[in-house]
């Protein structure tokens, strides 16, 4: 478990690794939309 | 034959009703039992632990999986997916009988039924969660009742009572929508109070925000799970525009629950990480919450996406009865199992035969009342009278 002296420290800590999985999660969105539609104009037509 | 022979023939002592009417018979005896000689003669409830079963799973589970009726009415009067009109009077249905008998199960935990109206007359608690909860579930059941009214009363032929219940769909489903966003997320809230009891797997401050959208995940996977087991039982009672609209609402309801499945992953990812409750992840609580997440968060997710896909309609049934059962596991983890979590073994909770007795005695009445009702009123038809108005 990592050490955290101040809640400065803690906070910087856990929004990083916050803010870095709301980075990955847009793009990964974006893929499971296109994975979610991809066979929708295969059925349509 | 006569009309009257057939009615003469007809056995009473089916599978169905002898089992029902066993657990009736049970329930009855219980709730003689809990009302007569009190809580402490029936459930294994302590100071320790003062919610058990009735409240983690008759009221929490129930709250979620009735969130049908406003997730369906919503997506149809407010979103305009007429579309999937079809499903709103079996969705709506399924929410009033569920909010109805969370209010009855709450009787048999809080005991005193006489009581029940006093927060609204005797004293407002406006800071308390509880209370929120309660006047919402109160406001909404009867929002339920009057969004019901209008099949009751197409049953019963009263014309113009049911033209003016019709005339006030929308602004009922508004009314709804409300009051779900409100209480679905203070259930949530509720645990707020108590950071220490609550496993911090499970603990986080989006806990109303887990609650409301995994409400709207229950509500999607209800109405494909209730669309599925209705289209079996009763094939007979539906119409064309029902049998017509099933597949394709099955497939958007997937398709919404897949989308929120994955949304709700990603919140929950951010309320561990938050918390930087990551090393706990390797314990045997972690193990837990691992098998909630990626059994009964991301597969689901993934195995409605598959079958959005392929339309593959079985796939889609099966999978809403995984996440329904995602829902049951997530509220009985929070409300009981990582729930004072640190006490000795012996002191934790596990429910007695008579607690378990009575939860089933209430799905039971729900299943019973749910095929009375739509044996005989259009729930999965439309009314010929009414045709026009419908759509």
């Amino acid at each position: 478990m990592d050490e955290f002296h101040t809640l400065q420290e803690f906070l910087l800590h856990s929004e990083s690794v916050v803010y870095i999985i709301m980075g990955l999660s847009l793009p990964l969105f974006l893929w499971f939309w296109s994975f979610l539609t991809g066979r929708d104009k295969e059925f349509r037509k | 034959m006569s009309e009257s022979d057939v009615k003469q023939e007809k056995n009473w002592f089916t599978p169905f009703n002898l089992i029902t009417g066993v657990i009736i018979i049970a329930g009855i005896i219980v709730t003689i039992v809990r009302f007569s000689r009190g809580l402490a003669s029936v459930s294994n409830l302590s100071d320790y632990n003062p919610w058990g079963i009735w409240i983690g799973f008759d009221l929490m589970v129930g709250v979620a999986l009735a969130a049908g009726g406003y997730v369906t009415s919503s997506a149809v009067y407010l979103f305009g997916m007429k579309k999937y009109h079809s499903a709103v009077r079996p969705a709506i249905l399924t929410g009033f009988l569920g909010y109805f008998f969370v209010v009855i199960a709450l009787h048999y935990d809080i005991g005193r039924p006489w009581r029940l109206p006093y927060p609204f007359i005797m004293g407002w608690g406006t800071t308390s969660l509880l209370f929120e909860v309660g006047l919402c579930v109160a406001l909404y059941l009867t929002v339920l009742f009057l969004e019901f009214s209008p099949a009751a009363l197409e049953w019963l032929g009263y014309k113009r009572t049911r033209n003016l219940a019709h005339r006030l769909t929308i602004v009922l489903t508004i009314f709804g929508v409300v009051l779900s966003t409100l209480h679905q997320s203070s259930l949530g809230a509720l645990f707020l109070a108590a950071p220490s009891k609550l496993h911090p797997l499970w603990y986080s401050p989006y806990l109303p925000t887990y609650f409301f959208v995994s409400s709207v995940i229950a509500g999607l996977s209800m109405v494909i799970f209730e669309g599925a087991l209705s289209h079996k039982a009763f094939h007979n009672k539906m119409g064309k525009v029902y049998l017509e609209e099933h597949d394709s609402l099955a497939f958007g309801f997937a398709r919404a629950a897949s989308l929120v499945l994955a949304g709700y992953f990603t919140i929950k990812m951010v309320g561990l990480a938050a918390g930087n409750n990551w090393h706990l992840l390797t314990t045997g609580y972690g193990f837990w919450y691992l098998f909630e997440i990626i059994g009964f968060v991301l597969l689901p997710c993934f195995l409605y996406a598959v079958g959005v896909r392929d339309k593959n309609l079985p796939i889609i049934k099966w999978t809403s009865a995984l996440a329904v059962s995602g829902i049951v596991l997530n509220r009985l983890n929070v409300s009981i199992i990582a729930f004072n979590w640190h006490l000795p073994k012996a002191e934790r909770y596990f429910p007695s035969f008579m607690e378990i007795i009575i939860t089933v005695f209430m799905v039971t009445l729900i299943v019973i009342c749910f095929r009375f009702i739509v044996t005989r009123m259009p729930i999965f038809y439309e009314h010929p009278d009414y045709h026009q108005d419908n759509h």
